[in-house]
């Protein structure tokens, strides 16, 4: 009877220290890695209204302001719409340095020498006016930093994705042009200092193309945060408003001194490439409703 | 069948009494180890609010508050920075709460999944002995008399006519966990963009352009900011964000318009000025990521060059100030690949 119990224990044992080693997994595997947090993005709406500057761009940096409406539809996704208007923008170093190799004027005979005036090459420029645009956001990180061991914050980032759509305001060549329209030939003492060129397609409009980016959102209470985002765009755009692509029109004029074919630089919509245009904006975020709760 | 009915209920009593056991016995070792956690606790001037005082003001949920961002060399508890509303309560013990949990006494995992438990006497909260207790981990990384070493790429960013691609590293010796001295340096590769080209065709114009050859400089860095994320409240990350601020030298070579004419090489003094985000994927794998500006004064082709001789060309160089802004990202790693603390824990 003793072995037997004996052998009970030993099996009791056993088992029981199986059972309980099998037990002994982390409690906090799939478990949240923060509790009691505050829940800044849930079901609520965020305003932002910002300023922003483009970077990256070969002749003209765009300064923006506009805002931001975005719904979350949780702490992980949102939708919204931007907006941003540009009322100024301001020469790069590269148009600064290509201008200051131009001539003032454009030459008498542009056939042998096309070069154009500092005034043209400015003018030709095409400048970007209005962003808008809806887009989707994911917020899959948020967190706590400390700025030289002094000032806290929570913090979140996001990445978004949608669709652009961007306002160019045109250069004005046309007014340095004689295009193959004029009745009068290249070489007429009218047409000195003129560019032979058409301009059929300006580089002004609208444009539609993708754009993402992300962006930080430093809290600075429940319901006011610092925001900062990067946007990229990719739109086809003809920047220096020139041909870019080598077409030519071609016109033949008959007088008394016989006939003569020209050629005119073509400008239109073929000589738009695809584009990276680039911001950062800089803003502040207000959400509604003002209370934010905290997660369990 | 007495034997085996004999046996069942040995092998069923005996199953359960160890369970039972063992739960008395935790609950008793729970009552003795709190008691004794608090007066710990006391000692080591963590604050403790007394709850019969605080439960009216405190807000609900605030279970354990975890300060984790002490300097890490410090063995006592500093007063709580100000977040502002009550920052400093989230991301209360992330990743440490399988570390900080022993430390102030068990939790039971169930009762932390659950929320405030009722107990059978009716008080408000078994675990109210932790409410407004602020505990104050030691930092997970530490980087004081650590080296670290750093292979990155990069790319510039700030020239639209040509474009380097730089392959490159750096070696830091942190004298702090917060400020480091590194070497670094790298080579460029070079690449003209479209926007080279359609400056010749649509501007009828050829750019003076140089190429960068290689950079070298010599760097501190200083830790501003820190912190950790949760990456969709699971995975929680270490990270840092660093300024730096180095001296150096970068050599630039000449691209001549005419092909026919010479090229000559500059050597220029470099001030690098940056800021930089680190990722920790481990006590000793970081992810690294830089924007920094090599400043320098080089010396450019002349716009009406004729000379193709480079020593003609090169004295009617002229000179013009660059901020040569790339974005580098590598991986960095720690040696020692672990660190012991130094401190009380």
């Amino acid at each position: 009877m003793k072995r037997i119990i004996g052998f009970l224990l030993l099996f009791n044992i056993l088992t029981v220290t199986t059972a309980n080693a099998a037990d002994r997994t982390d409690p906090l595997k799939d478990e949240p890695a923060v509790r009691k947090r505050i829940l800044y993005l849930n079901e609520r709406l965020e305003v932002t209204p910002s300023l922003g500057v483009s970077f990256l761009q070969d002749y003209k940096h765009s300064f923006l302001i506009g805002a931001k409406v975005e719904y979350h539809l949780n702490e992980y996704f949102s939708f919204g719409f931007s907006a941003h208007y540009s009322p100024f923008a301001m020469s790069t170093g590269l148009t600064d340095e290509i201008k200051s190799t131009l001539p003032d004027q454009l030459e008498a005979n542009t056939y042998i020498n096309p070069t154009p005036s500092k005034k043209a090459m400015e003018d030709a420029l095409d400048t970007l006016r209005m962003v808008i645009g809806p887009h989707i956001a994911y917020t899959p990180a948020f967190g706590k930093m400390g700025l030289f061991s002094t000032l806290f914050f929570n913090f979140d980032l996001y990445f978004y994705a949608g669709v652009a759509f961007v306002n160019l305001e045109a250069g004005s060549l046309k007014k340095y042009t004689n295009p193959s329209t004029d009745n009068t030939r290249p070489d007429d003492p009218s047409n000195q200092h003129k560019l032979h060129m058409d301009i059929e397609e300006e580089n002004g409009g609208w444009r539609i193309g993708p754009q993402a980016g992300f962006g930080l959102r430093v809290y600075l209470n429940r319901w006011i945060a610092v925001n900062v985002e990067f946007r990229w765009m990719y739109i086809k755009r003809n920047q220096a408003g020139f041909d870019a692509n080598g077409d030519r029109n071609y016109r033949t004029f008959t007088d008394l001194s016989g006939d003569a074919t020209f050629e005119y630089i073509k400008v239109d919509g073929k000589d738009q490439m695809w584009e990276n245009t680039m911001f950062f904006h800089f803003g502040a975020s207000f959400f509604f409703k003002q209370y934010a709760p905290r997660s369990e | 069948m007495k034997t085996w009915l004999t046996t069942f209920l040995t092998i069923f009593v005996l199953a359960l009494l160890p369970q039972n056991v063992s739960s008395q016995a935790k609950k008793k070792v729970d009552k003795k180890e709190t008691k004794k956690d608090t007066k710990k606790v006391a000692e080591d001037d963590i604050q403790i609010e007394d709850d019969s005082k605080g439960t009216s003001k405190k807000k609900e949920g605030d279970d354990i508050k975890i300060e984790d961002d002490a300097p890490p060399t410090t063995g006592k508890v500093d007063t709580p920075a100000k977040g502002g509303d009550g920052l400093d309560d989230d991301l209360s013990g992330l990743d440490e709460k399988p570390k900080t949990a022993p430390k102030t006494g068990p939790v039971d995992p169930k009762s932390v999944k659950s929320g405030p438990m009722k107990s059978s006497s009716g008080d408000s909260d078994e675990r109210s002995y932790w409410n407004d207790i602020k505990v104050v981990p030691r930092k997970l990384i530490l980087k004081q008399n650590r080296v670290e070493l750093i292979p990155y790429v990069g790319v510039t960013i700030n020239d639209n006519l040509i474009r380097h691609i730089l392959l490159g590293g750096e070696a830091a010796y942190y004298i702090s966990d917060a400020l480091s001295f590194s070497l670094g340096g790298h080579a460029y590769l070079k690449q003209q963009t479209d926007r080279a080209y359609l400056t010749g065709l649509q501007q009828r114009t050829l750019p003076t352009l140089n190429a960068y050859l290689w950079t070298a400089t010599l760097n501190a860095n200083y830790e501003a900011a820190y912190g950790k994320m949760a990456i969709h409240n699971k995975k929680i990350l270490q990270w840092g964000i660093f300024l730096s601020g180095g001296l150096g030298a970068t050599q630039t070579e000449i691209i001549p318009r005419n092909a026919g004419h010479e090229s000559w090489t500059n050597t220029n003094i470099t001030i690098q000025v940056g800021v930089g985000f680190r990722v920790f994927i481990s006590k000793w794998l970081t992810v690294w990521l830089s924007m920094r500006n090599y400043m320098m004064q080089d010396r450019f082709e002349s716009s009406d060059r004729i000379e193709a001789s480079a020593s003609e060309a090169e004295k009617a160089a002229s000179g013009r100030f660059i901020n040569n802004i790339v974005f580098q990202v590598g991986l960095s790693v720690f040696f020692p690949t672990d660190f012991e603390y130094t401190t009380f824990k």
